[in-house]
């Protein structure tokens, strides 16, 4: 076999480029800790990190949502918990109002601080959460207790929590709000009017208004649970999915560098061999 | 006798000196790229008497020194062949792994600024204006993520047209090549036939012609016709580009999608089937690779257009007090080119109809638009039903492209080996090696300086015969 200085060159030439390439790629994986730049790197990993990157972003959504349906069912729960010791309030006036033969000043008295109450009622009605009226269905920026009607509706308002689970968040004021104003002014109607006896009527009004918001408030418990349910969930799915995303993506930096290390040899030998052969020929010993 | 003998010296002068210039047009030559060294072949003269009749009487025939039978290239034409052969595919592999990986850089995944993060984005602006429709700021997120998300579809579609323009060029440039290379080999089949009618070697000539047909073999490929007169014709699918002394010409005509096809001179198309060459290789990615790529995203474009703007319809805008749903188009265009923001949209953030009915606090619309991520409305290629989500879908085509640019880079690497091993066979024989010509120097060298030496014996053996002789009693 003829060996030429051409052929020795081209050799040398081959393996310095491919090395350096190799070096390239090592040190670039280094300077950005991913494994993956480029579709042709492994288009297998690069679908799964694509797909967990996708998932990530959605389920951090789904967080947020999570967290501020969770914020809005709290204010919902508090709001419901002061009704509910109003409502108490008023049952306990009326029950004195009902067993004492009181003067009608008393009376008259008894249905000022329940319409102070009522009062009470229609600010709780109002509610908001990040600015929004939290009772009045869709209608969440006007109020739904206007003082004299109620102006909200009784359409849901639904968040996405998961991969087309939804849930309603608000809670429909107009039926529960509207039967105890109804039921405060039934109240205050038959103690300005002396009508004592009808107050026991109302009692049993009072009882099942409480009875609706102890109900509207289990509600918003038993969904608290489930979102708090699904918020754990989440928490484990999206620590999991963040894991997968560093395996499949990240670069194994000892690796990459033992690699990186390996490849500077093989330069360096490469240089070295071919500064030995390169120069000499039957011409440095002509003389 | 002395006669004789000094021709025989010369003859020798000669033919060392010959040899050594050809030694030094080796040495000279021994970086041009395509070069063959060459070799002296001597033979001894024609030895004297020839028998005949009046022969002077001798004891036997005397030789009468060398000749320089021939020059010759020493090169083994079967690698050439197979050379040619891996060039040709190395020609072919070395563009379209270039184009795929200009598609890999356009694309840029995965990236945080990629079209699948800007989709992610979309969506969960949607699922925010859901949450709070009656919210401007949440609105004006989904104006400038949708907004970003039409530019990105635009500027990518934008940087594929110029790619595909830019291989149309290389098409058109690979053309001119052919041409250009297909005249200067009809040129040199010229002057080598006139050579070899004088029955030399026209051994630069052929390394020349050489060094075109592995040019041309990277552009396209073709047969190789020797017509053992020197000449030689290139076929290319049936057709000669080069005949002898005779040459044909390629053209390029717009097709109908505007770009260059490659037809002979007299309008027929050329046969390019064979996979080959940087030629076929520039028009496989302009009208496949780029192409698919660009179909993909316009389909993906358009889903989406149609998709958002479907439920956009059924919704209510911001303060609407219409009965009937009233949303105006989101999304205008009809692909990557020319998706937008709909003017209505682009205006007023009231416009971005997120809510089922017309209170403000409905964001009923905007979930179901959130949805569409998890919707099935893509069909994946290959496929004729919609079984894809659009990130589904955009993942698939991004990782075809990864296998695809993989795969041609790995025959790109695996050509560059072969191309260069085979390239070493050649040069085995062909090239030139300078401890090879220093140690034929020395030998010509020598044989100079002992032919030089017999002229310097005879010289003396002259100046005895007549200086010294004849002079008795002087």
């Amino acid at each position: 076999m003829r060996i030429t200085p051409g052929m020795l060159r081209d050799n040398l030439l081959y393996n310095l480029n491919r090395t350096l390439a190799d070096m390239e790629k090592s040190q670039e994986m280094l300077s950005n800790g991913k494994a993956l730049t480029k579709p042709s790197d492994d288009p297998v990993k690069l679908l799964r990190a694509m797909k967990y990157r996708s998932d990530i972003t959605q389920g951090e959504q789904y967080q947020r949502n999570l967290d501020d349906g969770l914020n809005w069912l709290n204010t919902t729960d508090t709001a419901l918990g002061e009704l509910s010791d109003l409502l108490q309030r008023v049952k306990e006036l009326t029950v004195y109002g009902a067993n004492s033969s009181l003067p009608q000043e008393s009376l008259n008295s008894i249905a000022e601080e329940i319409r102070q109450i009522k009062e009470q009622v229609g600010v709780v009605a109002n509610t908001q959460f990040a600015g929004k009226y939290i009772f009045g269905g869709t209608e969440v920026d006007k109020q739904p207790w206007d003082g004299t009607a109620w102006q909200g509706n009784n359409s849901g308002v639904y968040f996405e929590i998961g991969n087309n689970i939804k849930v309603q968040v608000n809670t429909l004021g107009s039926p529960l709000f509207t039967d105890v104003i109804n039921t405060l002014d039934q109240i205050i109607n038959h103690l300005t009017a002396g009508n004592v006896s009808a107050l026991s009527s109302d009692l049993g009004s009072l009882d099942n208004n409480l009875n609706s918001v102890l109900a509207a408030r289990a509600d918003v418990g038993a969904r608290t649970n489930r979102l708090e349910l699904m918020q754990n969930r989440l928490l484990a799915q999206l620590e999991s999915e963040k894991e997968l995303l560093s395996k499949t993506e990240d670069a194994d930096i000892a690796a990459t560098i033992i690699d990186l290390k390996n490849q500077e040899n093989v330069y360096r030998s490469a240089l070295a061999v071919g500064a030995r052969i390169l120069p000499p020929t039957l011409v440095d010993f002509l003389r | 006798m002395f006669n004789l003998s000094l021709e025989t010296a010369l003859s020798s002068l000669r033919a060392q000196q010959l040899a050594l210039d050809i030694t030094s047009h080796n040495i000279a030559n021994s970086n041009t790229p395509g070069y063959t060294r060459q070799r002296v072949n001597f033979a001894p003269n024609t030895p004297f008497p020839v028998p005949s009749l009046f022969a002077p009487m001798q004891p036997g025939q005397v030789g009468t020194g060398v000749v320089v039978a021939s020059i010759e290239r020493v090169r083994d034409t079967f690698m050439d062949i197979e050379y040619r052969k891996e060039v040709m595919n190395l020609g072919y592999w070395e563009t379209r792994s270039d184009a795929l990986d200009k598609i890999q850089l356009i694309i840029n995944e995965p990236s945080d600024t990629g079209l699948n993060q800007l989709m992610d984005k979309f969506w969960n602006a949607w699922q925010e204006l859901s949450k709070n429709p009656e919210n401007l700021a949440t609105r004006a997120v989904v104006q400038q993520t949708a907004q970003a998300l039409a530019e990105t579809f635009n500027h990518l579609r934008g940087q594929l047209d110029s790619l595909q323009n830019d291989l149309d060029f290389a098409v058109q440039t690979n053309v001119e090549e052919i041409n250009s290379i297909a005249r200067q080999i009809r040129d040199i089949n010229d002057q080598i036939y006139k050579t070899n009618i004088v029955k030399f070697n026209a051994n630069d000539l052929m390394d020349q012609r050489d060094e075109l047909l592995n040019k041309l073999a990277k552009i396209i490929d073709f047969t190789l016709i020797d017509n053992n007169d020197g000449t030689v014709s290139i076929d290319i699918g049936g057709k000669k580009l080069v005949d002898g002394l005779n040459v044909n010409s390629f053209k390029v005509v717009k097709n109908a999608n505007g770009f260059f096809d490659v037809q002979w001179s007299d309008g027929t198309p050329v046969n390019l089937t064979a996979q080959k060459g940087e030629l076929s290789s520039n028009i496989v990615a302009r009208d496949v690779d780029v192409q698919k790529m660009k179909d993909y995203m316009d389909s993906l474009a358009n889903t989406l257009i149609t998709e958002v703007n479907n439920l956009h319809h059924q919704g209510f805008v911001l303060g609407s007090t219409s009965p009937t749903p009233d949303g105006p188009d989101f999304f205008t265009g009809t692909d990557a080119k020319t998706i937008a923001l709909s003017s209505a949209v682009s205006n007023n953030l009231n416009n971005i109809a997120a809510g089922a009915t017309n209170s403000s606090g409905d964001g009923g619309i905007a979930l179901q638009i959130a949805q569409l991520k998890d919707k099935l409305t893509m069909v994946l290629p290959g496929s004729t039903t919609p079984t894809a989500t659009f990130n589904d879908f955009y993942r698939t085509i991004v990782s075809r492209l990864g296998v695809d640019a993989q795969e041609a880079d790995r025959m790109y690497q695996n050509e560059q080996l072969l191309t260069k091993n085979l390239n070493n066979k050649r040069m085995e024989s062909g090239g030139v090696s300078i401890d090879e010509e220093m140690t034929n120097m020395i030998l010509y060298q020598n044989a100079y300086n002992a032919a030089a030496r017999i002229v310097t014996a005879i010289d003396e053996m002259m100046d005895i015969v007549i200086n010294r002789m004849g002079v008795v009693g002087r």
